[in-house]
Parts: C-alpha cells; structure tokens; sequence
C-alpha cells in the first residue's frame, strides 16, 4: 500500500466534517510533500553536519559547536546563509540551461525516494518496475551535473562536468548488471516484492534471507554495487568531478548561493538514496535475521482498531534506518581513509574490473537460481540439517 | 497501478519544482548588486582568456559511445531475465529458452568488450610504444618544424 492511498483514509474524517473528500492526487502529492520535504531535505542536512562532525573526529578536531546543542541545528544555519546569499550568474552563462540543470539533479536524487521502502506500509508508489524506476532516475544526476557544468562558461566547470558525465555514465554498466543480478534471482522488480523476498526462512515460505548472502556471487555483487553507488554519488574515491585541489570546485564552481546549496543537498540525497536502495535489494530492507517483523503483536488496540501495523511499521522503519546509516556512515569513513584515483585508474577499474566480473556474477547467479530452484545458501542449508 | 505511477510522477514534479520555487522565494530576500567583476567566469582571479568551450580530449566521447551501447543492452536484458525465475517454476525448455536468450544477447555484448579492450579503446591513455609508424609520423613532423 502507498503512502497516497493511506493518507487517503483522511478522507472518511473529512467526508464526516466538512461532507466531501479531496481528490487522489491531493494526496499524491502530500505524500510526495511528507517524504521529499520532511524526510530527505532534513536527513540530508543532518547528514552534512554529521559528516563534518565525522570529519572532525577523524581528524581530532571538535567540528561544528556553536549552533545548537553540540552544534546540531549549524545545517539550518547554513542553509539559511545560503538562502540569504546574492546570486550571480556568469555574464557568458547559457541562461536557460543554468536555470533548469539544478532541477535535473533533485529530479534524480529526491524523485527516486517514491519507490524507496521505508517499511512494509510506507512506500511512496509501490511501482511493478520500482529498481527500475530509481535507477532511471538516479542517471538524471549526472545529466544535471553536465548541463551545469556546460552552462556556466567557465573552463574548471566544463573539466568536472566532462569527467563526471564519463566516470558516472561508466559505472552506470555495473550498478545496472549489479540490479540484473538481484532481479534474476527475485524475478520482480517491485521494491515492495523484493524486499519481502528477503525474510528470514521458514518452512514452505518465500523468504530466503537477505539477498546479499543468497549465494557467493551476490555477495560480490553487494561490493560492486557499492563502489558502483560511490562512484554515481561522486563521493570520495571517486570525486574527479569535484576534485578541490585540481579543479577548484569542478562542476558547481559557477553555482553561488542557494543554487550551489542545491547541488549539495542532493549530493548528500543521492548518497542517502543509493544507500536506501542497497539497503532494499541487498541488505533484507526491513528484515532482521530470525524474526519476522510482520508477525511482531503487542497485542494493542485502539477500540477495535490493532495498533499492529503502526507499531511494525516503526520498528521496520527503525530497522531500515539503521541500516542505511550504517552504509552513509561507512561512506562517509571512506573519506577520510582513501585518496582519489587517477582518471585512467578510474576507467581501468569500472571496464576492466566491475564489468567483467559484474558478468560473471550475472551468470553464476541465473546459473545458481536454475540448479537451486531460486533457494538461497541458507535454505539449502536448513534443508540439509532438516531444521524446516 | 496507475495510481502509482501517479504518485510517482508527483514525487518527479515535486522534485523538479523544488529549486525554481526555492530561488524566486529567496529572490524576495537576498541583495542584488551585479558588478563586473562578479559577472565574470572565475579563473583563479585572473582574467577569463577565451571562450570556456576548450577543446578536450575525445575520449570522453568514445566512452559515451561504449556507455551507449552497454547500458541499452542492460535494460533490454532487465524484462528477459525479469521472467528467469518464473520460467523455472514452469519447467520444461522454458528455462534454457529465456537463459540461452539472455545470455547469447550477454555474449555479444561480452565480445564487444573484449574488441573495445584489443583495439585499446577502454584505455585512457593508449600506449603508443609499438606503434612505430605513429613515433616516426610524430619524429617527422618534428623535423618538419625544426628545418
């Protein structure tokens, strides 16, 4: 179910006060409005005075202090800053090309989160071609990263733009045959199917733990997907088109003010979704190991309305959260712990290594899914011992 | 379903509004005082020399040819291997029908990368150390400039 067609249920109180209903895409667009404006704007704030913070401890720094407690509201500052700050634009700009690139990129970052499965109840559209979809969108990124960087005259902007669009169309090929490999195995691509794939097993059900120990080639598969991930994000090591020592700021060097603050946000959105999306295909979403949480009961009610779902979706959400921050924290180490490639380094790695492999991945997964049937390593050992 | 394309498509609009809406609302607020030397493209404090649309490296352009072709194989092999696990539960030739499909289509795909790797096309910097006739083309015309 959406989070549309739940917020739907307002209807029945509003038919009661006011005796008619709002319209579907009212709703549409309010789920729309909960997850983008109050989700993935704020988290993606959070994230960059965690990052600072983090950068801080790396480095035996105290980091951001003076906003707030321990400095936990200087992102709200920021933005306000930048929020307040003049916007120039190049005399030389391509006018109508500067003013619609920032659009492609939160297009990109923050649409995709409708198809991201934060528990079994809340997902923003429940599409049948959900991985599709957010991968799709997440290619719009570096199509917004390129017309900035052509738009904005400026020869250090158009260097990062034409690196970005090449290290990120590049390493599209491998996150896509990484989806492949989850969508053989599954054969769905609804995130919402996918996910419920990956419970823990039990006699006669579907579940077969997460997708990520279904058998040794996605297990690779997770790690490619995951330097495959770092590199669309142009996250550290793979931010040649940012690179601040060669090239000043790269792609957004011509982006003041609120515009450049854009471009940031949804890097650190693109970061939060590509883990979200990991988290759903690869680490079990909301599952945890031995229990499933779709058969937690507190056994509360309301009247007679069970409280069930509310508190599973909590838990879930909880649990969905913690994994995804896991892996932006995990991001955010790598940071501070590798150097960035060369650029020849860069290509070598995505053609000459993910590719291959990510094929040979490919195919030992369909092969394992034909001789096993679709069971996964843990199903075929529960088998062996007889446990269902 | 079409519901949720619906609300997708909502997400999508709602996406693309945000930073038109954000700059004209904080067009109300922030100063405006355009300058000169503001309204130039930024190179380290100098002045800009020449247009900002350099000629570079036409690499970029293979590689995006190479992506081209790679990336329509990949989603076109996305609803073929989609029905992998179903043609299983059916049985029969099914299976070996959607996999000898998925992976001949995989092969092709596979030789191209091979070719693209002999003929040097996937490598940044292509190494030119027996290639003879490229070195005395270059020699030549080295001694073309120098008398």
């Amino acid at each position: 179910m959406s989070l549309a067609e739940f917020l739907s249920g307002l209807n029945t109180i509003l038919n009661h006060l006011f005796g008619t209903g709002l319209p579907m895409f009212v709703f549409s667009l309010l789920s729309a409005v909960i997850v983008i404006l109050l989700f993935v704007m704020p988290l993606g704030g959070v994230s960059t005075y965690i990052e600072r913070k983090i950068a801080a401890d790396f480095q035996e720094r105290i980091g951001p202090n003076r906003v707030g407690p321990l400095g936990i509201l200087q992102f709200m500052a920021d933005g306000l800053k930048m929020f307040l700050k003049e916007d120039t634009m190049p005399r030389n700009a391509d006018r109508m090309v500067y003013n619609i690139a920032p659009s492609f990129v939160t297009a990109g970052s923050f649409g995709a989160f409708a198809v991201v499965p934060f528990s079994a109840y809340i997902i923003g559209a429940d599409l049948n071609i959900g991985v599709f979809f957010a991968m799709a969108l997440g290619s719009l990124v570096s199509l917004g990263v390129l017309l900035g960087a052509w738009s904005s005259d400026n020869k250090w902007s158009l260097l990062g733009g034409m690196r970005g669009a090449a290290q990120m169309v590049s390493y599209e090929i491998p996150l896509g045959l990484a989806v492949l490999s989850v969508v053989t195995i599954c054969g769905s691509m609804s995130m919402h199917q996918l996910v419920g794939m990956q419970a823990w097993p039990t006699a006669g059900g579907e579940g077969h733990f997460w997708n990520v120990f279904h058998n040794p080639f996605m297990f690779v598969n997770f790690f490619i997907f995951f330097i495959a991930a770092l590199a669309e994000c142009n996250r550290v090591p793979f931010d040649l088109p940012e690179a601040e020592s060669e090239l000043v700021s790269g792609f957004n060097t011509e982006f003041s003010g609120m515009r450049f603050g854009l471009y940031a946000l949804s890097e650190f959105a693109d970061v939060i979704l590509f883990a979200c999306i990991a988290t759903a295909i690869f680490l079990g979403g909301w599952h945890l190991p031995f229990f499933d949480l779709q058969n937690l009961n507190l056994g509360l009610t309301i009247g007679e309305m069970s409280l069930n779902p509310l508190i599973q979706s909590l838990v879930m959400i909880g649990v969905f959260l913690t994994k995804v921050a896991l892996l932006v924290f995990i991001v955010m180490w790598l940071r501070w712990t590798l150097p960035r490639l060369r650029v020849d380094q860069l290509m070598n790695l995505c053609w000459k290594y993910l590719i291959p492999i990510s094929f040979f991945n490919l195919i030992g997964a369909a092969v394992w899914t034909w001789v096993f049937e679709g069971q996964s390593l843990l199903q075929l050992v529960g088998k062996v011992l007889g446990v269902y | 379903m079409l519901q949720e394309f619906g609300n997708a498509l909502s997400f999508i609009i709602l996406a693309a509004i945000l930073p038109p809406v954000i700059l004209i609302l904080g067009s109300f607020f922030r100063p405006s005082f355009p300058h000169e030397g503001k309204l130039t493209s930024y190179e380290c404090g100098e002045l800009p020399e020449g247009s900002a649309y350099i000629m570079f490296n036409n690499r970029f352009y293979l590689v995006a040819i190479v992506f081209l072709v790679f990336d329509v194989e990949v989603a076109l092999l996305f609803p073929v291997l989609l029905l992998f696990r179903e043609a299983i539960e059916i049985g029969g030739p099914s299976a070996l029908q959607v996999f000898s499909l998925a992976f001949a289509f995989l092969g092709v795909l596979f030789v191209g990368l091979v070719y693209e790797w002999k003929t040097g096309d996937i490598d940044w910097v292509k190494d030119a150390s027996d290639r003879r006739d490229v070195l005395l083309s270059h020699e030549q015309q080295a001694d073309g400039r120098a008398s």
